[in-house]
């Protein structure tokens, strides 16, 4: 076993780094970056300050020369620049999204080339998206054909691409088969610098809701040459690379989600502590207040649960991530995007995005992470593909499938992963799901606990209802039948309850297996009140008054933190 | 469904046991499954074509690689690539 300590140093030097650049005329400066965001401009000056900082070697793996060898890792600092700006964290991390169907093809000179223009701050883009099409890859009409001298001729348009224009290299799917098909696409590494002067042409930034100074363009390509090795693994192989690649960025984009979330809570959290209330007293001593104040604080909680496993399912639980990266992009997103709604319901009335938030970043965080939820596959996008998998996710929940050694390891956030096999990644999950058919042994091991220490009865009372809950929306999901491309209505309820139930489970694994064993069960009480009243099951009134005290571990934290659990797990036992 | 069992497997009894499952999939009889079009011609997506291979992994207690599904798009190219495939696992 080996405890992650050099991890905790990365991620500590470069976020006190980045907390050094906040200040007035610097690059992360909030006043800056929200003038740039009124001006749809580009935050040049931040995404150098991050690649100066060493960004960019995280997204390269360890083989190919880069830093990266836990996703833990890249998922942690890109939500400390979360935290601070999302139009920043998006520009900034696309370039993994660029590169990483290059890792997964696992040609090494390709790979080495790439890795050394990252490594020398080369900004790197993935076109998938077509104007007319969407999310539906199989329908994109860019098509390469072989050139007569080995090469490719690429022609069509990608549309609605992060930093379509800004990169120099860009992935690209592309038709090399009339007939279409899941075979019927390849991936090319397009580098701009190669191509013949007129045969590219990048149609002008979209302006977006959020992330307003990010270069969302497209790229359209009019019989442009690539040579022979531009493309990515084999002819054919592009749909099953970008899917798998996917299972990768979906789940990283948590970290943007949670970022977000640490923000608009600490921001909503020091307004209330601020704020005074009609009578004088601050808004923060109000109970509804505090009580939402304390909700808020475990959707967080039980969205880092869900993206903190998730990523380190990418290493352990590999061949499960089809169903596990749906999970952390439809839910965690979701999650936070409710959770800032609801304080901005609560707080705005009373001026939270007036003169109490200067630089507007309340605002700016509630329109920024609305785009979270929509790029990389949208949140229907996810439900979508596991309510295909539903037959089989009820079938190996009945059977009681789990991986239970990779399930303890993902579990556990003190150890140093395995190292990822992308081999193991697998367009369906061949085991299922190990995190809720893992949860009846979890849900028993919480209650023999429960014999011993007096205050982990209600907790188990609580695991034990999720567990009854889990067990009958597998039922339900088993009893889904639907033709082709008729996606029933209840179908997307059922897998809202499906995502709910995992993050819940997520909470309740890593507190069984990531603190110590006396350690303090309240996180955990209130991640499981939160997801059984989102579930719609029953929580009396004094269940739920755990959550005013989630609220005080939210109002008493150190100025400048923020609530995570990672300090709650971490710590040495 | 027909019965199909590891030991006893032909192409003949996978690809009726196939046909039985995509007829299901799809709500119509099995007559009108034609084992020389492509899945995808009946509307079939790539995800719901490998929730077929799912059930084919169920029944038979196996895991498949779910590409197999996507390299051989008919029945008919399908069940004598999956008899090739579990002789060689045998």
């Amino acid at each position: 076993m080996t405890v992650a300590a050099p991890t905790v140093g990365t991620v500590d030097r470069f976020t006190r780094h980045l907390h050094r650049l906040t200040g007035p005329g610097l690059a992360l400066d909030a006043g800056e970056l929200a003038a740039l965001d009124r001006a749809d401009a580009f935050p040049a000056d931040a995404c150098r300050a991050l690649d100066e900082a060493g960004l960019p070697r995280h997204y390269v793996p360890t083989e190919h020369g880069g830093a990266l060898d836990d996703f833990g890792v890249v998922m942690r600092l890109l939500r400390a620049v979360s935290r601070i700006d999302l139009t920043v964290a998006a520009a900034h991390g696309k370039t993994y999204l660029g590169a990483v169907s290059t890792w997964l093809a696992g040609a090494e000179e390709p790979a080495r080339r790439l890795a050394r223009r990252i490594t020398d701050g080369e900004v790197v883009s993935c076109a998938l998206t077509e104007r007319h099409h969407g999310s539906d890859l199989l329908a994109g009409e860019v098509v390469a054909r072989p050139a007569a001298d080995g090469g490719w001729l690429l022609d069509g348009e990608k549309w609605l691409i992060n930093n379509a224009t800004r990169a120099g290299l860009v992935t690209v799917l592309a038709r090399t088969d009339d007939a279409g098909g899941p075979r019927g696409f390849s991936l090319f590494l397009v580098d701009k610098a190669r191509l013949a002067p007129g045969t590219y042409t990048c149609p002008p930034k979209v302006p977006t809701y959020g992330i307003r100074g990010a270069d969302i363009s497209g790229i359209a390509l009019h019989g442009a040459r690539v040579p022979a090795d531009a493309l990515i693994g084999r002819p054919g192989q592009g749909v099953e690379i970008i899917v798998k690649a996917l299972h990768i960025t979906r789940t990283c984009c948590a970290a943007m989600s949670l970022g977000a979330g640490d923000h608009a809570l600490a921001l909503a959290a020091d307004f209330a502590a601020g704020h005074p209330a009609d009578d004088g007293t601050p808004l923060a001593r109000r109970p509804h207040v505090r009580r939402e104040l304390g909700e808020a604080t475990a959707g967080l909680l039980l969205a880092e649960a869900t993206g903190l496993v998730a990523v380190r399912a990418l290493h352990s639980l590999t061949g499960e991530m089809s169903v596990l990266s749906a999970v952390a992009k439809a839910y965690v997103p979701a999650q936070i995007d409710a959770l800032i709604a609801r304080l901005l319901h609560l707080l705005g009335p009373h001026g939270l995005l007036g003169p109490g938030d200067p630089h507007g970043q309340f605002a700016k965080a509630e329109r920024d992470h609305r785009i979270i939820g929509i790029f990389d596959g949208s949140s229907l996008v996810n439900r979508s593909a596991l309510i295909e998998q539903f037959p089989r996710l009820a079938r190996g929940y009945r059977k009681g499938r789990v991986d239970a050694a990779g399930l303890a390891e993902a579990t556990s956030p003190h150890i140093r992963p395995r190292p990822f096999a992308p081999a193991a990644l697998s367009l369906l999950s061949t085991t299922g799901n190990s995190l809720l058919a893992g949860l009846p042994d979890a849900v028993a091991e919480l209650r023999e606990r429960a014999r011993h220490r007096g205050d982990l009865a209600a907790p188990a009372a609580l695991a034990t209802r999720l567990l009854d809950a889990t067990g009958r929306l597998h039922e339900a999901m088993a009893a889904v039948r639907f033709p082709p491309r008729a996606v029933p209505a209840e179908a997307f309820d059922l897998a809202e309850r499906y995502e709910l139930c995992c993050a819940a489970a997520c909470a309740l694994h890593l507190w069984l297996r990531g603190g110590p064993a006396d350690g303090d069960v309240t996180w955990l009480r209130g991640c499981l009140v939160k997801a059984l009243t989102d579930l719609g099951e029953p929580v009396e009134d004094d269940e739920a008054a755990v959550l005013d005290d989630l609220a005080g571990l939210l109002l008493d934290r150190p100025s400048g933190s923020f609530v995570s659990l990672l300090d709650r797990l971490e710590s040495p036992s | 469904m027909p019965d199909l069992a590891l030991d006893t497997l032909t192409a003949d009894s996978l690809r009726a046991w196939l046909v039985d499952c995509v007829a299901t999939h799809l709500d119509r009889p099995a007559e009108a499954v034609d084992t020389t079009a492509k899945l995808s011609d009946y509307g079939l997506d790539s995800l719901h074509v490998l929730a077929i291979a799912a059930e084919l992994e169920d029944h038979l207690d196996i895991s498949l690689d779910p590409t197999v599904m996507w390299d051989n798009p008919t029945l008919d190219s399908l069940s004598v690539a999956l008899v090739r495939e579990l002789s060689q696992n045998a």
